[in-house]
């Protein structure tokens, strides 16, 4: 799927989604990759989105290159998620992140579908509220008897990439 | 955290808030055309930078990763596999000492005895009453009514990998039933591990219940570490068939045994042994290292087993398929189930395809192993795949992400392998076979978690 989008639209989205999301490049994007929501995700949203989408990625690709990393989420903030038409748009893409469900209308609650199998179960949700979907789990059986582990850090913000 | 980003994620939770071949069978159909010599074995094809495709009897330590894509680090993985399956497969000699001269598959008839043949099967492991393992070495137990003058010592108990109690030892969770061959006869399992997960499980005594209740702390398997050169565990299940009608040894790993079904009440069975000869037809190579604390799962199959789906040009015999039977594919047989009995054949079909990548390297070994000796059992055998975890040290996710996400083996995991929905196949998690996740819930008697092993769970 990744072979249908060009490197450099899919590292666009890559890091505009990381910085939406507040989750490191490297988690949303593993080296290892054998799932690769971002391709689907990419093309959930080209398909639903279609000019829009590429509105997005080209206003945030003029942000990757007139201005430093730190500075991407004030300029997302300013010139996508306040524009009257992006901003919805990148929410919608924000919110497939987190749950794995393409809200349409963007701003409806109630319309949705969740994207995929994978996406039920790969949405960020489930780590930053240390837990796992019903019906899935990434820890050993009997894990809670056991301390968790630690609170779940945002690596892009951690790590100094972001804002 | 700047007050920036921090509204950005407060953003984000507001939001929330409100708001898953036949290339390579062509490559087969040329090594199985008559061979004047060994130089007329095919050509391999040159191997990757940095790996070096040859027959070793050495086990290998861990994975060596020579590239840093998806791709690259698969066929790494799969290189892993084949080398493991052929220092497994090595031969051995009569005192079960690997002879490093006595190439794998070299002898006049093209098969030899094997390594892992030599390991500990799981019956002597866990016995009636948690009565302490038979040394490592020891002979297997022959159920008295196995006891043939002259017989052979390796016993065969398994009739599937099914809880009940009729499909004896079974460890696999999961909708499963037994395997039936084009012969109406019942594939048998076994269950085999290697000296350092043994001397692990003696040295806790995690083959009893009372042993498993005084283990303090958690299962830790050794594990090979390429760094010291040490060897780990290595866990084998191997699903064979019981040769006749239309199956050509020749094509098979063979082992005589005594292959044993155990009473039952219901349904009413009695028990029995006979003494047969099997063909290899299904192979778990199942390893801990140091790169892979979830353990390497690799699997292997004899290339005669089963067609793709949907199937299109199919040969003319395989060991579970009947081409124009008309039977619907993986499905169980009905009920009761007799292993001493003949039964319906299963139709399997293989439901996720070889990769490309994957039967470039079946191709390359099987061509090795040909050149070896064109009458080479071992050229008969693939590499299906092989999982392994993509974030073994994330402790967010202590199952490490398992890569590929899903892998069966048709004699194995006959049923599970997906989902037929309208004709097309549907991989899903937690209902097709994932060899990482289903272990991730294997647990001791105590129902802590017991190192991906469901060995230590049959323990009394």
């Amino acid at each position: 799927m990744s072979d249908a989008v060009p490197d450099s639209s899919m590292n666009t989205f890559v890091e505009l989604s990381s910085v939406l999301t507040g989750y490191a490049r490297e988690v949303l994007a593993p080296p290892f990759d054998s799932i690769d929501l971002k391709s689907l995700y990419y093309q959930t949203a080209q398909q639903a989105q279609g000019a829009v989408f590429d509105q997005i990625l080209s206003t945030f690709a003029q942000i990757m290159s007139a201005t430093p990393p730190d500075q991407w989420p004030q300029e997302v903030q300013e010139k996508i998620l306040s524009d009257a038409t992006l901003g919805p748009a990148a929410r919608q893409i924000l919110k497939l992140w987190f749950v794995g469900i393409w809200y349409d209308p963007p701003d409806q609650i109630n319309q949705g579908h969740i994207v995929s199998m994978q996406a039920y179960i790969g949405g960020l949700v489930w780590d930053t509220i240390q837990a796992h979907p019903m019906g899935d789990s990434q820890f050993a059986f009997g894990y809670w008897g056991s301390d968790p582990p630690p609170p779940g850090p945002f690596p892009r913000f951690e790590k100094g990439g972001g804002a | 955290m700047t007050s920036h980003a921090k509204r950005l994620f407060g953003l984000a939770l507001s939001l929330l808030a409100v708001s898953g071949a036949w290339a390579g069978r062509s490559a087969m159909a040329a090594l199985q055309a008559p061979q004047p010599a060994p130089a007329a074995a095919p050509e391999p094809a040159a191997p990757p930078a940095g790996q070096t495709t040859k027959l070793s009897p050495d086990i290998p330590y861990d994975v060596v990763l020579t590239g840093s894509t998806l791709e690259a680090a698969q066929r790494d993985f799969d290189q892993f596999a084949w080398e493991m399956f052929v220092a497994l497969n090595w031969t051995v000699d009569a005192s079960g000492k690997v002879d490093p001269q006595k190439v794998i598959g070299s002898a006049p008839s093209g098969d030899n005895p094997t390594v892992w043949e030599t390991w500990k099967e799981a019956g002597g492991i866990i016995r009636a009453g948690g009565k302490p393992p038979t040394p490592w070495g020891a002979p297997p137990e022959i159920p008295p009514v196995c006891r043939f003058a002259g017989g052979p010592s390796k016993v065969i108990a398994q009739a599937g990998k099914v809880p009940l109690p009729l499909l004896v030892q079974s460890e696999q969770a999961f909708k499963m039933g037994p395997l039936i061959d084009q012969n109406g006869v019942y594939a048998r399992y076994e269950i085999v591990v290697d000296q350092p997960m043994f001397d692990y499980i003696v040295a806790n005594q995690l083959y009893s219940r009372a042993g498993q209740q005084s283990f303090k702390g958690q299962v830790e398997f050794p594990f090979s570490d390429l760094a010291t050169k040490t060897l780990g565990s290595i866990m084998v299940k191997a699903a064979w068939k019981i040769l006749g009608a239309g199956d050509d040894p020749s094509r098979f790993h063979v082992s005589e045994a005594l292959v044993y079904t155990p009473a039952s009440e219901n349904p009413p069975v009695q028990e029995s042994c006979a003494k047969e000869k099997l063909g290899l037809v299904g192979l778990h190579i199942v390893a801990r290292t140091k790169s892979a604390p979830q353990w390497i799962w690799t699997t292997f199959e004899q290339v005669d087993n089963a067609p793709d789906y949907p199937v299109q040009n199919a040969a003319s015999h395989y060991n579970f398929y009947a081409p124009g039977s008309g039977a619907p594919i993986n499905t169980v047989a009905p009920q009761p189930w007799d292993p001493a009995k003949k039964g319906p054949p299963t139709q399997v079909a293989r439901l996720s395809a070889l990769t490309a990548a994957t039967q470039t390297i079946n191709s390359q070994y099987q061509a090795l192993l040909a050149a070896v000796n064109p009458r080479s059992v071992w050229q008969y055998y693939e590499l299906i795949n092989t999982q392994w975890p993509a974030s073994p040290n994330d402790p967010r996710n202590p199952l490490g992400r398992p890569t590929p996400p899903f892998l069966a083996n048709t004699t194995m995991e006959t049923y599970i392998q997906g989902a037929l929905v309208d004709g097309k196949v549907e991989l899903v998690p937690q209902g097709t076979s994932s060899c990482m996740n289903c272990h991730n819930n294997a647990t001791l008697t105590t129902a802590a978690p017991s190192g991906f092993s469901y060995l230590l769970s049959q323990a009394q």
